[in-house]
């Protein structure tokens, strides 16, 4: 009896706990965005209790509540109803509705959202090897036609020669592109990580272009960013790592293509992600393990670690760790960007892009010698190199 | 359990079309009144705060400003800006 009572006084004040969780993101958000976002978050609210993309509470390492993991198709659920809703009830047509290569490059962002929405609802219901193949496929196809999103050169006099070739550079960038997504994937491990170095770089897309699309991703980001800090049960999920990196290097591409801004603004806008991958990949390699295997010694793993025992909560130190990560890389991007102190034109950006590598070795090095145990306990996320 | 979440998808709609309804209305008075300010400058009135919040206001004042100088209208029209800039086909035509 005094079990079961136990049992049910655990329960509601779970309930409780989330219920005022909720009531103060609603708040939260109705202040920053609104009636609009109050609708956001419904619908995000509405597709995280989905029975579907559910995991238990015991298969997520740090989570002690049951998650989804549907946060990108929420995400692009919103994004589409938002831009729905703009062209169907403005006067005005989208600007970028009239661009050649807004079909082709949204085509294949929506192609990656489909393979990780797979990926979401069921896992391994696509083969890593048919997805790979896919994702080669949509962005061999996008660049083969749209030759001008493929940049004549990136500031880098090495591989610039490279890019001279257009059959080089359009494999350079066909590679580099899946490379990419799979290490936005692949650092989706910290709650606020990945949604919090989104939401910086589509700011700073929508300060630059001021479009309704950068606007509406922006807009979207930042809600589900808040969602998935302060709930802590929402995640990304593939869908959305896949859809926000392919948005990303689209957008990344085409600017620098165009001149907009050079390659090295996009490294450090973007460098958590692809520093984290190669390093990950040569720390595999030279202990002779699979560069495909999944393993706890990410950067956002250690500093999970070292926030772990100063806070009871696993969420806390969850959100944390990914908050401080992607404050201290795409933030201090944000921070340079805002006050004008670097052109984003400037190739000095690869300057800045390699303080942020140096920075990333020193902490992770610093942090893996102080904590006394092999690798963290815990398993933050998943590790897909797919 | 599918009941709630439909319900709360259903309420989610709502409130977001509601939202971009009134984003719209915002738009077009803005265009109405030939980007004179008056309703991008406005960020902070209590009702355009209910309906897309503090962030969302400086958002939406962004975007009215910007698309002044490339929006294309739906009856084919351009707007003010664009329109100086462009000479018209009567005075194109020849006299």
């Amino acid at each position: 009896m005094s079990v079961l009572r136990q049992k049910l006084s655990d329960s509601l004040l779970t309930r409780n706990k989330t219920v005022r969780t909720l009531i103060m993101m609603a708040m939260l958000l109705f202040l920053a965005f609104g009636i609009t976002g109050l609708g956001v978050f419904t619908l995000m609210y509405s597709v995280s209790i989905m029975s579907a993309g559910h995991d238990s509470a015991t298969s997520h390492g740090i989570s002690s509540m049951s998650s989804s993991r549907l946060g990108g198709v929420a995400i692009v659920m919103s994004f589409l109803l938002l831009l729905i809703g703009i062209i169907v009830l403005s006067p005005s047509t989208l600007g970028a509705a009239v661009d050649a290569i807004f079909l082709p490059a949204w085509s294949t962002v929506f192609v990656c959202v489909i393979l990780g929405a797979s990926e979401d609802f069921k896992a391994d219901l696509l083969s890593p090897f048919v997805r790979l193949a896919a994702k080669l496929l949509a962005f061999g196809i996008f660049f083969w036609i749209t030759p001008s999103v493929v940049p004549d050169g990136i500031g880098v006099p090495l591989l610039d020669g490279l890019f001279a070739s257009p059959l080089l550079a359009w494999a350079i960038c066909t590679l580099f592109c899946v490379g990419f997504i799979n290490a936005f994937n692949m650092a989706d491990g910290a709650n606020g990580l990945v949604p919090g170095i989104a939401t910086i770089a589509f700011g700073i897309l929508f300060l630059e272009y001021g479009g309704p699309i950068e606007g509406a991703l922006f807009f979207v980001c930042l809600i589900f960013l808040i969602f998935n800090v302060l709930s802590g049960w929402f995640f990304l999920g593939d869908a959305g790592s896949y859809g926000l990196g392919a948005a990303l290097v689209c957008y990344g591409l085409q600017g620098v293509a165009q001149g907009d801004f050079s390659a090295g603004f996009m490294a450090s806008l973007l460098s958590y992600p692809c520093v984290d991958f190669l390093v990950s990949i040569m720390r595999r390699a030279r202990k002779g393990e699979s560069p495909l295997r999944p393993d706890n010694g990410h950067l956002h793993n250690w500093l999970y670690g070292f926030y772990a025992p100063k806070f009871s909560s696993r969420v806390v130190s969850n959100s944390l760790a990914g908050l401080t990560i992607s404050l201290c890389s795409s933030g201090v991007c944000l921070v340079i960007y805002l006050s004008g102190w670097l052109p984003i034109e400037s190739n000095t950006w690869f300057g800045v892009f390699a303080l942020q590598t140096a920075l990333y070795l020193v902490v992770h090095s610093r942090l893996k010698n102080t904590q006394s145990v092999e690798s963290p306990d815990t398993e933050l996320g998943h590790f897909d190199l797919t | 359990m599918l009941k709630k979440s439909s319900l709360a998808l259903l309420v989610g709609l709502l409130l977001m079309l509601s939202g971009v309804n009134g984003m719209s209305s915002m738009e077009a008075r803005a265009v109405a009144a030939g980007y004179d300010g008056s309703v991008a400058n406005n960020v902070y009135s209590i009702s355009r705060l209910a309906l897309v919040g503090i962030v969302g206001s400086s958002v939406a004042s962004e975007l009215i400003q910007r698309d002044q100088d490339r929006m294309i209208l739906d009856n084919g029209l351009r707007t003010s800006r664009q329109a100086q800039n462009q000479t018209s086909p009567a005075e194109e035509a020849p006299k």
